[in-house]
């Protein structure tokens, strides 16, 4: 059985093509909440150590905003690598039925990913170049040559995924 | 194989072994009886070929038929044989004794006697009887034949054949037949000395089978055959017997692409909505919604800056090579 017939029948037009400004941005604001949910999450769990090891001393902690952003964006750049390197898509490329892969259509290496990650981290409206480029294509995916398209199947194979001509 | 004139010389040859010679009177007693018997056989085939006498106008038979007088004569000759044959014996018990009296005369040396004589004329016919037996057996061998085809020539042989078969019960006869047959052995000999694939094979290029089936066909009434056939058939046992003997699975696994109907069956139906419906998978109803109009706002955002920086050619959005290949990869065409 192909990997084509998995597609959504109303979907299969899209399957494959390099996906636009609105589904990556959609997708990346889950991924946003995610961190800041894994931050909270961690927030959280800092508090609850303190109140363990000083309970009558306990007083929630107020980190600076500088320092909560940094582990913000620390844990989007594990979790961006992490994701692109192992399954090619965050929990927003899920949903958003998007998935990151190399210049040769295969899913990302550690390197690559950690490289693309860092760099959509440092300059994120380069996502926006997507909007005015001829190919749908961020400024992150113009220089690595990397490419985010529509794929509706659970795990992406070389068949449906991107040619080396056209990422 | 040996040849014909000598194995019918060798039955003749082929004596039976000497016995004991029986008493002169006897054997001529047993004689006249067998020629009498012959007689009497030749005169009932004669009579028979002649037929009843026909009655007379009046409805009368003759006085004395002819098998009477014929009965009248053999009797008559039979009463004459039996008064010789008595009177012979009564001087045979006179004539032995002075025989027997004359071919050893006393004073006469033993090599003179006329005994001594006779048993030296026996012992040479002895001696030469062989080769006399021989010589008939090969006279027989080269005039038999033709005799026997000559004398053929004058039998109604169908008519002695019916004749034959009016006087025997063929069934009681083969029955004895085939009750002292060892037919396992008779078969077995016979397929051990007979290469039965070679001769099925010869029978078998020697026949026009399509020839011989198309005769048969036209002749017979393969709808009134088959009809009858079939209400005499049970039909379900003999399916349920066959399908017991089968292994369909197998079968069908030899047989049938599975995986190509397989493609087919997927083809026409919507699997993944199949799958979703069934399994309740994350791509729920509401995410497929979502992913559906992310997409589609994608491809509106794009045409309306497309037209907003007045290209004139759709973007390139494929990223699949057999696609890209295509004349039109672009998104917006496909919408």
């Amino acid at each position: 059985m192909s990997t084509e017939r998995t597609v959504p029948v109303e979907a299969r037009r899209f399957q494959g093509h390099r996906a636009g400004v609105v589904t990556r941005t959609a997708a990346n604001v889950v991924d946003a909440a995610v961190a800041v949910a894994v931050v909270t999450g961690g927030y959280v769990a800092w508090c609850a150590t303190r109140f363990l090891l000083q309970p009558a001393a306990f007083s929630f902690p107020a980190p600076p905003f500088l320092a909560l952003l940094a582990c913000w964006a620390g844990v989007l750049f594990v979790y961006f690598t992490a994701s692109w390197a192992t399954t090619g898509r965050t929990y927003g490329d899920h949903l958003l039925a998007l998935r990151v892969v190399n210049f040769r259509g295969d899913r990302m290496s550690w390197p690559g990913a950690a490289v693309r990650s860092a760099f959509c981290l440092a300059l994120p409206i380069g996502l926006y170049w997507a909007v005015v480029s001829a190919t749908s294509r961020s400024l992150q995916d113009s220089i690595l040559r990397t490419c985010v398209r529509y794929d509706w199947t659970s795990a992406g194979t070389r068949a449906t995924e991107g040619s080396t001509h056209h990422v | 194989m040996p040849d014909p004139a000598a194995r019918q010389s060798v039955i003749v040859v082929d004596l039976p072994a000497p016995v004991a010679s029986p008493d002169i009177t006897d054997t001529v007693a047993d004689t006249v009886r067998a020629c009498f018997g012959l007689v009497s056989i030749a005169l009932g085939v004669a009579l028979r070929a002649t037929g009843d006498p026909p009655a007379t106008a009046r409805g009368r038979r003759s006085l004395m038929s002819t098998v009477d007088v014929a009965d009248l004569v053999v009797g008559t000759a039979w009463g004459a044989a039996r008064l010789s044959g008595r009177l012979a014996a009564s001087a045979t018990r006179v004539v032995v004794p002075v025989c027997v009296a004359l071919s050893r005369p006393p004073l006469v040396p033993r090599r003179m006697q006329p005994e001594n004589g006779a048993r030296a004329i026996v012992d040479r016919w002895q001696r030469d009887r062989p080769e006399a037996v021989r010589s008939l057996g090969s006279w027989s061998a080269t005039a038999l034949p033709g005799a026997v085809t000559a004398a053929l020539n004058q039998v109604d042989m169908e008519r002695m054949v019916r004749i034959v078969l009016d006087h025997v019960d063929l069934d009681i006869v083969v029955a004895e037949v085939v009750q002292q047959l060892d037919l396992n052995r008779i078969v077995s000999t016979v397929t051990d000395g007979v290469d039965l694939t070679a001769a099925v094979e010869r029978v078998l290029a020697d026949l026009e089978l399509d020839q011989i089936v198309a005769t048969a066909v036209a002749g017979v009434d393969l709808d009134a055959a088959v009809s009858r056939a079939l209400e005499h058939l049970d039909i379900d046992a003999v399916a349920a017997q066959l399908l017991a003997r089968l292994d369909l699975t197998q079968i069908v696994l030899d047989q049938v692409d599975l995986l190509r109907i397989a493609d087919y069956v997927i083809d026409g139906i919507d699997l993944p909505e199949i799958i979703r419906d069934s399994t309740g998978s994350v791509a729920s109803e509401a995410v497929q919604v979502m992913r559906l109009q992310g997409a589609e706002g994608d491809v509106a955002v794009a045409r309306a800056v497309d037209r907003l920086l007045h290209r004139r050619r759709h973007r390139r959005t494929n990223s699949l090579p057999e696609q890209a290949a295509a004349p039109s990869d672009e998104l917006g065409d496909h919408l």
